[in-house]
């Protein structure tokens, strides 16, 4: 190709690539130089000595890591967290899209909707702390109520039975509605003959839902699981933390906690680096496999 | 459309895909160090005196509790402002996450001008970082400072014949064990003198209705588990059942509570006889620190500790709304099974630090302002305020305004700057009456004061690992307090913390305290 036409796409293209520019310079700005950062999970590194004085120590934190007696704790934590998150969390605002679908009342859809994604908007600190003054053992409205029916107290917040089913409820009651928007836009954008088509073939709506909905589903289901994957090892950090307590640590102690309490609280930065990038590693691995797989099956991937 | 579905899903969870990932590498470089040699000011004395010619830009960073800080614009800092020349910039941190803003300073390497440490280890790490200004040499231009400090204090935690902080005082006693009186009353009760008395008391709080209200919904005494994994609120029991107040001395060596298996088992059997009845509040774990004495005020805790300044003033007013004929009263500790009685006593370990990055001029201006607030104008200054504004004068007594609630101009003298003086909260105004009936509160507990020999001194392991082990074995005591494993498991988690770092913090405690005596 000669250089002359390199250089007449160029020009061509000039306003295009100004346009990318911006959003490149955050990504470059925000996003890859403080990658840079991670080099100090490979020092000891001494915020007084700085970035370029602090001794390098090669892999001792990951080795500190891996030996460490809690380390399979907090593996163990971290992959049932999000496994709760994958197979329970994650269908239910497919459900809850798909169920709306079906609604034909628009006003009820309407309200269902709003209401549904409402609590998105709360902080964590807020739901954990409606959580506390329903589920508290002592004061707490239901221990409150079983005790006014001769019942025994539940320590719904520090018996470590119920951490795992409280979490997945708060998270549902918090994103289902939001995630589901998603969801409800792509079924927006099923053509109606399909429908029509499916009842004239005699289908009843439960079936019309199975093979024309969920297929249409089908694509942003794929897409929206591989992403999830790629944070398996993210377990929403603020909510953990905030339900988290002394009694329940044994199950409710996650790499996240662990990254603030020992690199925020006691001042660990290369220790907790290390952990961070070895969380970023397993989920750049999940999210690449789950993407080569999906492609194998025939479905579009997310690159 | 079933493609603008798919792009939309994807940019929406990417972008928050990508900020999570970003998020992991940020606590990267920060600037370049001041080295590792403190900074030591001019020698004394050599340096001509400062005459406030210029405005100078100061930054404090102070730890705050319920209420929050001042605006720029308060009339406290403009007094400061005008009186010294200087601009004054106040960071208000809320206590709870104090040490986490340091920790995110520090890892920027960027401090205000003076700041509070509040945590030892932290201080004793940082101090040989050179984080901190030696004061040694200066601190003789300042009377008020040296005279209104002692000697034991502004030596402790530092190394000989350098002083990097200034101690922060709090009064050994300020939280005193107290109980409620009118419960008592209406029980027909006498004060517990024992442990065995003060369960039944517990008990009977619990179980016997004292709020009248017909249900159970009362408990007879709580706790709370600190970030840095300790129980606390129950210092007169753990005395009491013979514990050291986090070290003893035996034969003249340092012995941690944590080997003290036999006292922490006969303390967490009492405790998990007392969780099973419910008289120890089920939400222990829950709670924050202040909880205990919140549910006192709220009406559903029997004893809990206090601090007395905060009893007349704002827990019975608080409670009496609740429960007219509430009562609350001095509890003297119970006596354990070999006659111990022990209360809550603190060595302040806190310090008031200068940043070693100071110019000569703003060390100056920075210790001329705290000198004025440790001399006898400005300690009257910091804890009643301004005349006029925040309090009057009609001849011999004091009337307080308005405005001193609104303003509340008296912040720095309780999480600042303090003389060493137990009577920091009785203010001009106050009566007589109430003052010695607050001071009598500190006497009162003064023959159970229950010291920790080894307060300030910090091991390397401990600063590196001792939040950790500490936080294991008070899982390990919790999880006996509530059942789910037997008493003995006590030893084992003794050994643990032993083996993961307590064998060296014994070592070099030790080592630290022979240095010293």
């Amino acid at each position: 190709m000669p250089s002359s036409d390199i250089r007449g796409r160029l020009r061509r293209g000039l306003p295009l690539y100004a346009l990318i520019l911006p959003g490149a310079l955050y990504f470059l700005l925000f996003r890859y130089l403080p990658m840079g950062g991670i080099a100090i999970a490979f020092q000891n590194y001494d915020p007084f000595e700085g970035f370029l004085h602090s001794p390098w120590v090669g892999l001792e934190h990951f080795r500190r890591l891996f030996g460490d007696s809690d380390f399979w704790l907090l593996l163990r934590n971290t992959l049932f967290l999000s496994m709760l998150n994958l197979f329970v969390f994650f269908p239910a605002p497919i459900l809850l899209a798909l169920l709306l679908n079906e609604a034909r009342i628009r006003l009820f859809r309407r309200a269902v909707q709003t209401v549904t994604y409402l609590p998105h908007f709360l902080s964590w600190v807020v739901v954990v702390g409606i959580s506390v003054l329903l589920f508290s053992t002592q004061d707490g409205a239901i221990n409150e109520w079983l005790v006014s029916h001769g019942k025994e107290r539940i320590g719904l917040l520090t018996d470590p039975a119920y951490f795992r089913p409280l979490y997945v409820l708060l998270n549902v009651w918090k994103e289902s509605g939001w995630s589901a928007i998603i969801f409800l836009a792509a079924l927006a954008s099923v053509d109606p003959t399909l429908y029509e088509a499916a009842v004239m073939d005699g289908a009843n709506r439960w079936k019309s839902m199975l093979h024309v909905s969920l297929p249409a589903l089908r694509g942003v289901i794929v897409v929206l699981f591989i992403l999830r994957l790629g944070q398996t090892m993210e377990t929403g950090f603020e909510q953990v933390l905030l339900m988290q307590n002394t009694m329940n640590l044994d199950v409710s102690d996650v790499f996240d906690t662990y990254v603030y309490r020992n690199g925020i609280l006691i001042g660990e930065y290369s220790y907790t680096t290390a952990v961070g990038l070895f969380k970023s590693a397993i989920g750049l691995v999940l999210i690449v496999a789950a993407n080569t797989w999906a492609k194998r099956k025939g479905e579009e991937g997310v690159y | 459309m079933k493609k603008i579905g798919m792009l939309l899903a994807s940019v929406l969870i990417m972008g928050t895909a990508l900020a999570g990932c970003g998020s992991d590498g940020n606590s990267n470089s920060g600037s370049a160090g001041s080295g590792s040699t403190g900074g030591s000011p001019a020698a004394s004395g050599s340096a001509a005196k400062d005459d406030h010619s210029k405005k100078l830009s100061l930054t404090m960073m102070v730890s705050t509790a319920a209420g929050g800080g001042w605006t720029d614009d308060h009339p406290m800092v403009k007094y400061l402002n005008d009186k010294f020349n200087v601009d004054l910039k106040f960071q208000w941190v809320p206590g709870d996450s104090y040490n986490e803003k340091l920790n995110v300073l520090a890892a920027s390497n960027d401090f205000p001008d003076v700041f509070q440490i509040w945590d030892a280890s932290t201080y004793s790490k940082w101090m040989k970082k050179g984080v901190f200004l030696d004061l040694k040499p200066i601190l003789s231009d300042y009377p008020n400072i040296v005279n209104n400090v002692t000697d034991e204090a502004l030596a402790m935690m530092n190394p000989k014949d350098k002083v990097y902080g200034l101690p922060m005082y709090a009064p050994a006693f300020r939280s005193n064990l107290s109980i409620r009186q009118d419960w008592l009353d209406k029980l027909g009760l006498k004060t517990p003198e024992t442990v065995d008395e003060f369960y039944q008391v517990a008990k009977a709080f619990t179980t016997e209705d004292p709020d009248g209200n017909g249900k159970q919904d009362t408990i007879g005494f709580s706790m709370s588990i600190s970030t840095a994994g300790e129980i606390i609120g129950i210092d007169y029991l753990k005395g009491a059942f013979g514990l050291a107040n986090a070290w003893k001395l035996e034969d003249g060596k340092l012995v941690p509570q944590q080997t003290q298996t036999e006292e922490w088992k006969a303390l967490a059997t009492y405790l998990r006889q007392a969780y099973a009845d419910g008289v120890l509040d089920k939400d222990f774990a829950v709670n924050k620190e202040r909880d205990p004495w919140n549910k006192l005020e709220g009406n559903t805790n029997g004893i809990a500790e206090v601090n007395p300044n905060e009893v007349y003033k704002q827990s019975l007013p608080v409670l009496q709304k609740l429960a007219p004929e509430a009562d609350i009263v001095q509890l003297a500790p119970p006596a354990g099974p070999t006659g111990i009685r022990a209360a809550n006593t603190i060595t302040s370990t806190t310090k008031i630090v200068l940043n070693a990055k100071l110019s000569e001029e703003k060390q100056q201006r920075i210790l001329e302002i705290i000198d004025y607030m440790f001399s006898d104008e400005g300690y009257l200054w910091s804890k009643n305020g301004i005349e006029g504004i925040h309090y009057e004068k009609n001849g011999d007594t004091y009337e307080k305004l308005d405005a001193f609630d609104s303003d509340r101009p008296q912040i720095l003298s309780t999480w600042f700057i303090r003389r060493f003086d137990p009577s920091i909260q009785i203010r001009l105004w106050d009566e007589q009456e109430y003052a010695d009936k607050v001071m009598a509160w500190f006497e009162n507990t003064e023959p159970y004061r229950w010291t920790n020999p080894a307060a300030g001194l910090i091991s390397e392991t401990y600063s590196k690992s001792g939040i950790q082990l500490d936080q294991k074995f008070t899982a390990a005591i919790v999880k006996v307090i509530t059942g789910s494993e037997p008493v003995e498991s006590i030893d084992a988690a003794s050994k643990a913390w032993l083996a993961g770092g307590g064998d060296k913090i014994i070592e070099e405690t030790n080592a630290l305290y022979a240095e010293l005596n």
